[in-house]
């Protein structure tokens, strides 16, 4: 579905329906057709760039503890705004089981540190100057001290590498706050 | 019949390939017409178009065959950008885009259907890339960042398809997408003066204002500029015969619960991987 480049609505249900391309099942094929169903009440909604925007970064993740069923995998999401206009968002199986819900959590976080530190080599280049610092938002209470707390425990060591890469983005350039955040499921 | 003709013009213009006696030891590749209808962003038929195309998957392996495209991420910050600075925002289309890449390997091709070679017993060894040829994107590619350089344009590290120039006065963006380009930018002079440039050297059609890319609708209005699929989002409704169904709130019913093989296999995988992939 061609059509995820200005419908992040659909997002989610076709990073779920591609899991099944290998032997799909008529159930699949007909939450597909809900799918276009869906698309058909709505075709000509899509995405609004409006003028009188600001130029910060605002990025929010969130998680599916063991979302899928079959692997028991968990899911990892995220979407940034540059201002008011959404630019960017995904969602996407995680490749490892996650023992708990804010190793999950800290995954999709640091998965989406990737994405903002890609979007912030890109910000120069288009001549952009960030006034305010990027805010990454997530709803996870564990996870913010993890990632604010520069001690490691025995029980995140197997998570160094996505803390680092999180830690180090986060003193040098983001910040990472709570939020309720409503726009990923 | 007069489109094919208008291809093999262009492809005798740009010299595209030599006739030589058959080496021994090559084994040339093959080629043949594809032919297509052209639609506008309404559906209506714009043209009719045939193109000759070389079978690529012929050639050997372990080409270099690597070409970047933008990123989606940066169209849509490009266009949030342009909607902010109100920016121009424009459109070129490169004609026979591919055709343009310089070949420096020996690649021999058959002689195609409705070209008569000089001498019998011939092939076509080809100077410029052909469609279909696995290394025609990269050589596309090639040729057109060799040819941004030398107006200043800077290639962004980030996105290897955006390119920039930056003044005291003016910036300008140049987005490509194969072979079609985004241009935007403040000063309509320096857009002028790339597009000029661009024509000169390569044959493009001038879109105007940016209204119809990657089959994606763009919408330019006091509040902003907004984007949408529709006329691709009623193709799929069509295609699945779903036109008659009612349409539904939610994308997904959240009590529904994805399994693997838990049923028998569904039997028409392909027009599930059509819709899905």
């Amino acid at each position: 579905m061609y059509l995820t480049t200005s419908k992040p609505d659909i997002g989610f249900v076709t990073q779920q329906l591609s899991q099944f391309l290998q032997t799909p099942t008529p159930t699949h094929y007909e939450t597909a057709c809900g799918v276009v169903k869906y698309l058909k009440g709505s075709p000509g909604i899509g995405l609004l760039f409006k003028r009188d925007s600001n130029l910060q970064l605002l990025g929010f993740t969130d998680a599916d503890w063991v979302g899928f069923l079959d692997t028991r995998r968990s899911k990892s999401g995220y979407c940034f705004f540059l201002g008011t206009s959404l630019v960017s968002w995904r969602a996407k199986k995680q490749h490892i089981v996650s023992r708990s819900s804010s190793e999950a959590e800290y995954r999709a976080l640091s998965f989406a540190s990737c994405k903002l530190q890609w979007l912030l080599y890109l910000m120069p280049d288009l001549n952009i100057k960030c006034t305010k610092p990027p805010i990454l938002y997530c709803n996870n209470q564990s996870v913010i001290h993890i990632a604010g707390n520069l001690v490691f425990h025995e029980r995140t060591k197997h998570l160094e590498i996505d803390c680092h890469f999180a830690r180090d983005l986060q003193t040098s350039s983001c910040q990472i706050t709570n939020s309720t955040c409503r726009f990923l499921h | 019949m007069k489109a094919m003709n208008y291809e093999l013009e262009s492809l005798k213009q740009k010299k595209t390939w030599i006739f030589v006696d058959t080496p021994s030891n090559v084994k040339p590749i093959g080629s043949k017409w594809v032919c297509k209808v052209k639609h506008k962003a309404d559906g209506t038929i714009e043209r009719y178009k045939a193109r000759l195309v070389a079978k690529g998957y012929n050639q050997g392996k372990g080409l270099d065959t690597f070409s970047p495209v933008a990123k989606i991420t940066t169209i849509r910050t490009l266009l949030e950008l342009a909607s902010i600075h109100s920016w121009h925002l424009h459109q070129l289309d490169v004609n026979n885009a591919f055709l343009h890449g310089d070949l420096h390997e020996e690649v021999y091709m058959s002689v195609p259907q409705k070209v008569v070679s000089p001498k019998p017993n011939q092939v076509c060894k080809l100077l410029k890339s052909l469609y279909g040829l696995k290394q025609a994107s990269r050589k596309w590619y090639e040729k057109l960042t060799g040819f941004l350089f030398s107006p200043g344009y800077k290639q962004s590290n980030a996105d290897h398809s955006l390119f920039t120039l930056n003044t005291d006065k003016s910036f300008t963006a140049l987005l490509v997408y194969v072979d079609d380009v985004i241009l935007a930018g403040n000063s309509m002079t320096e857009i002028d003066r790339i597009k000029a440039l661009l024509v000169v050297e390569f044959k493009i059609k001038n879109l105007g204002k940016l209204k119809y890319f990657l089959g994606i609708e763009e919408a330019h209005s006091k509040t902003g500029i907004s984007i949408c699929q529709r006329k691709y989002c009623l193709d799929l409704v069509k295609d699945t015969e779903l036109m008659a169904s009612k349409p539904v709130n939610t994308p997904l019913d959240p009590s529904v619960k994805l399994h693997q093989y838990t049923t028998e296999p569904f039997e028409d995988i392909l027009s599930y991987r059509r819709l899905v992939g």
